[in-house]
């Protein structure tokens, strides 16, 4: 069955998403679908080495269309090259127990995103010829290895991803500075989690990561209802990492709370800012494509650093 | 109580609904530790607040639905203060009805006073009513907390207008009390009354006082009006009988002035059938006297009339519903006779109702213009008579005949029949005495005692009549003409009246005092006996004028006066007879208000009777049964008309030491509605409290959040 454009853009659609089994067919639809929709070919400038040719669709570059083989065939092919990167990339990916949260409107938890978004990105980055390196964390680093670009790595990577497991509690402050010490090269370290933890500890991590002249990319991952606490009847929340459960009037309380999540985000996005780190705040609830945009818009800035 | 504790309801429920919270996982404890911190206190004070809400919700709905009466305690009543069981004793005789400066009577001070006091009691003190009015009655069988009951028979009181009964409603109530399980002291008795000395006097004699057990306290309280003038028509009478259609009849009506001041302008006026007859002026009456006015009036038909004497009284007379008096009167269209004697009547000069028969009936072939159809048989024909075609049977010296005579005579006059015995010098006394009912007593309103004989050289006894007043012998009193002083006796039976109170009279009597004619009860019918024999053997007396009316008299006297059934006193029992062909019937009774409603008739052996005790209205009542109308007329019991106000000592002696009186309760029920107190505008604002808790409930939950 042929897929057209159209097709390939629902996957960036979470609720259609989550609906697919399999974590790579999940990466890959979300890819195609998230290439397909955008202007310009992702590939655009990164290389000048020949690699393909591919059909040209909607939205390329007509810069990039292969005049030559138009004549001869009068078809339209667009000049796909190989990239020519040294980028390393690390995906630091947040397995605390937290990220399990799913709320009832959410179409999968934070850690499902979390890994789909993970998944999708290290196709491109592999696909452009950079190299991925996948490690989790919760009070500690729990996956950690070089970043390669070797051909499987993605499929291993994958698979590392599906087996992580949920579970503990979040130090960022020893994570983070363990990722630092642990990578002796310049990496862009993309960091998904919900950084649910003190946010001093979270920046002076971050710090430590610019000291050591790594480029960190903050995605912070938030259920819907992490956003915007929509319960109207009083009701007893259950932590998720050991914390008591605590009784709450929703009407009472959802001012308050906003007004702190808002802090807590806001002081995040400012000390990112602060440390020329890239931030993005993701709802589980929206597609993926800001997670990807953000993604490239950090790797090609840094590719080009 | 119940309230207090509903209200902690909304608390009970506020912490177990906590415990029943709905549980969801959360990731974000951070940030909702740091607004929980932040709005703890904020969300404490909204619960509190609702909580309170809600409970003084409850609290006042339990309270308004609890309705506590007393404005001053009714909190502390309802929240746990002793319980008092109250019986409001009201006097509702007539007196009850005089009225006050301001128009209103006693009775109305009286329910307006019991109002007030039911109002009053906390909600869980009980409640009973008695009313004083004869016969004295609890109308709840024990007190109880149930106001609208209380309330509605308040509310449909009317008096009685008879004679009052305090003791015995006292007695009531003591002995509802007496069945109170309150604690000691919480036994009260309330009685609203006039103060009259009727009222009042001690039924038991001076010093022997009727100290009510089971009471508490005894609190009388005078609703009675400061003028206590009255006039009033204590009587009207029917003074001679009333032979039939036509012919004048003589009435009397008595007028009473039971006040301070003699009274000079009052106007009698007379109604019969609803048109006036006659109107007249009672004269002067001195105070504490009464006099009397006699009138003829005749009858155009015969059957049921309404005769009604209305005073006109002067403006000092505080209770003019004694100022009208009913008389129902029974005119009959002829009365059947049936003499029994052993010689025939035709044709003997000296047989023994030969002068009786030419008394009543000239004419022996037939009923005669005076009304009455006479025929005589011998005792041995009585067993092919039917006696229920006859209202009278004369029998003429008596003796022992064989068969069931004497049977047949005693249920004859047992089930409303007459009879008049003549006892002569052939009579045998104990003949009237053997019957199978009546062995001990005899048919005889009196015992015989054998036979008086006088010496007429010592002089013959003449006539006398025993009561210038009774209506057998009131129309031969003071006419020498006709003969009945200067008659004499030369012997007659010698007899001795058996009871008195139950209704025997004596009629006429000789100058020694020996009865000549007594008449008496038996049953529901009437035996007059003659001493004198019935011809001329031991007096000349039926050859004077005045035989003939008097033995009439004595006809319609056995006949039966139907006029005395008819007429009757607020409280009594209505008992009129019917023929036994009714005994199943329906009586169709129409007050005097033109209120219509119903009763059946009872049956005895001797016939049918209606009966009724609740003609508590005075004035005229129609009674219709099948084709048989009649009237009756019902009257106020004026024994209470002297308003004469009681002292506290006498109030004291009839009922004890532990009685409270309070003499100006218009002065307690201005205090009271200075205080503002009072269980209606207790209770409208406690609705309108509850109604405000519920809007500032809902939105202040609303505001608060809605759904906690």
């Amino acid at each position: 069955m042929v897929q057209t454009v159209e097709d390939y853009r629902k996957y960036l659609d979470p609720q259609v998403l989550a609906h697919i089994g399999g974590l790579e067919l999940r990466a890959r639809l979300l890819v195609e679908g998230f290439i397909s929709g955008m202007h310009r070919s992702p590939a655009h400038g990164f290389s000048v080495e020949f690699a393909e040719h591919r059909k040209y669709s909607q939205g390329d570059d007509l810069r990039f269309l292969d005049w030559k083989v138009f004549g001869r065939t009068d078809k339209h092919y667009i000049k796909q090259y190989e990239q020519e990167s040294n980028l390393q990339l690390v995906f630091a990916v947040d397995s605390s127990e937290s990220m399990s949260y799913r709320s009832p409107q959410s179409p999968w938890s934070k850690r499902e995103y979390a890994m789909t978004v993970v998944a999708a990105m290290a196709y491109i980055a592999l696909h452009q010829a950079d190299s991925v390196a996948l490690t989790t964390f919760d009070t500690r680093l729990r996956r950690a290895g070089r970043a390669s670009n070797q051909p499987g790595r993605w499929k291993s990577m994958v698979h590392e991803l599906a087996a992580t497991e949920a579970r503990g509690q979040t130090s960022f402050r020893a994570v983070l500075d363990e990722l630092a010490e642990s990578m002796r090269d310049r990496h862009l370290v993309v960091l998904v989690s919900d950084f649910f933890g003190p946010a001093e500890e979270i920046i002076a991590g971050m710090k430590h990561l610019r000291h050591r002249r790594h480029e960190p990319v903050v995605m912070q991952l938030m259920d819907h209802a992490e956003l915007t606490f929509p319960f109207e009847s009083p009701l007893q929340l259950v932590g998720l990492e050991s914390i008591p459960p605590v009784s709450v009037e929703p009407r009472v309380l959802r001012a308050h709370y906003l007004r702190e999540m808002r802090a807590f985000t806001e002081q995040l996005r400012r000390a990112c800012h602060e440390q020329q780190c890239d931030y993005v705040l993701l709802d589980t609830c929206e597609p993926l494509s800001g997670a990807l945009s953000a993604f490239l818009n950090a790797r090609s800035s840094k590719a080009r650093g | 109580m119940a309230a207090g504790g509903l209200a902690l309801a909304p608390l009970l429920i506020h912490l177990l609904s906590r415990q029943g919270y709905r549980r969801a996982p959360w990731a974000a404890m951070q940030f909702l530790a740091a607004a929980e911190r932040r709005s703890r206190r904020r969300l404490r004070l909204e619960q509190w607040l609702l909580v309170m809400l809600r409970a003084m919700v409850v609290l006042v709905a339990g309270l308004t639905l609890a309705r506590p009466f007393a404005s001053g305690g009714t909190l502390l009543d309802a929240l746990g203060e002793s319980r008092t069981d109250r019986v409001i004793v009201i006097d509702d005789s007539l007196s009850m009805y005089a009225e006050h400066a301001d128009g209103s009577s006693s009775i109305e001070r009286a329910r307006r006073f019991a109002s007030i006091l039911v109002e009053q009691a906390a909600a869980r003190d009980g409640i009973a009513l008695v009313r004083a009015g004869r016969p004295a009655r609890a109308l709840v069988d024990r007190p109880t907390r149930d106001r609208q009951v209380v309330e509605r028979l308040l509310g449909e009181w009317t008096g009685s207008s008879a004679m009052n009964d305090l003791h015995d409603a006292i007695h009531i109530a003591a002995q509802m009390l007496a069945l109170s399980d309150v604690p000691p002291g919480g036994r009260v008795c309330y009685v609203l009354t006039d103060f009259t000395r009727s009222a009042i006097d001690d039924r038991a004699g001076a010093g022997d006082s009727r100290e009510p057990g089971h009471i508490d306290r005894l609190v009388f309280i005078n609703v009675g009006p400061p003028q206590r003038d009255n006039l009033s028509i204590t009587g009207l009478a029917l003074m001679s009988q009333v032979v039939g259609a036509g012919v004048p009849s003589r009435f009397s009506v008595e007028v009473s002035n039971s006040g301070s001041a003699a009274v000079e302008d009052a106007e009698l006026e007379i109604s019969l059938d609803g048109v006036p007859i006659r109107s007249m002026p009672t004269g002067p009456i001195s105070a504490g006297e009464s006099i009397t006015r006699d009138f003829d009036a005749a009858f155009a038909r015969a059957g049921s009339h309404r005769l009604r004497a209305k005073l006109t009284a002067p403006s000092a007379d505080v209770l003019p519903r004694d100022n009208e008096r009913f008389l129902a009167v029974e005119v009959t269209d002829g009365v059947r006779v049936l003499g029994i004697e052993e010689t025939p009547v035709g044709g003997h000069a000296y047989s023994g109702l030969f002068y009786y028969a030419a008394a009543v009936s000239p004419d022996t072939a037939g009923e005669s213009a005076r009304g009455i159809a006479f025929r005589c048989i011998e005792p041995r024909g009585m067993d092919q008579e039917a006696l229920d075609q006859y209202d009278v049977i004369v029998v003429c010296d008596p003796r022992q005949y064989a068969g069931d005579w004497l049977n047949r005579i005693e249920r004859f006059v047992r089930g409303g029949g007459g009879l008049i015995a003549f006892l002569g010098k052939n009579a045998d006394p104990s003949a009237l005495g053997r019957s199978d009912t009546s062995r001990a007593q005899g048919l005889l309103p009196l015992v015989i005692n054998g036979v008086t004989h006088f010496d007429e050289k010592a002089g013959l006894p003449r006539f006398e009549i025993a009561d210038p007043r009774d209506p057998v012998t009131a129309d031969l009193f003071g006419n020498p003409s006709g003969g009945l002083q200067r008659a004499w006796a030369r012997a007659c039976w010698r007899g001795v009246a058996r009871d008195e109170d139950r209704g025997t009279a004596t009629h006429l009597q000789l100058s020694t005092g020996e009865p000549v004619a007594v008449s008496g009860p038996l049953g529901r019918g009437r035996v007059v006996a003659w001493l004198a024999g019935g011809d001329m053997s031991w007096t000349n007396l039926p050859a004077k004028p005045d035989f003939v009316p008097l033995m009439l008299n004595l006809t319609l006297r056995a006949a039966g006066d139907r006029t005395a059934e008819r007429n009757i006193l607020v409280g009594e029992v209505l008992r009129t007879r019917y023929p036994a062909r009714l005994a199943r019937g329906v009586a169709q009774i129409t007050s005097p208000e033109g209120l219509k409603f119903r009763s059946e008739l009872v049956s005895d052996p001797d016939g049918a009777w209606l009966e009724l005790d609740s003609l508590e209205e005075p004035g005229f009542y129609a009674i219709r049964v099948a084709g048989d109308r009649r009237d009756v007329a019902v009257n106020v019991d004026v024994k209470d008309r002297d308003l004469s106000l009681a002292d506290a000592d006498s109030v004291r002696k009839s009922f004890g030491n532990k009685v409270q009186i309070v003499d100006e309760p218009e002065e307690l029920m201005v205090r009271r509605a200075r205080s503002g107190g009072g269980a209606r505008e207790f209770a409208r604002v406690l609705m309108v409290c509850l109604l405000g808790l519920v809007v500032v409930e809902t939105l202040v939950g609303a505001w608060f959040g809605g759904r906690r």
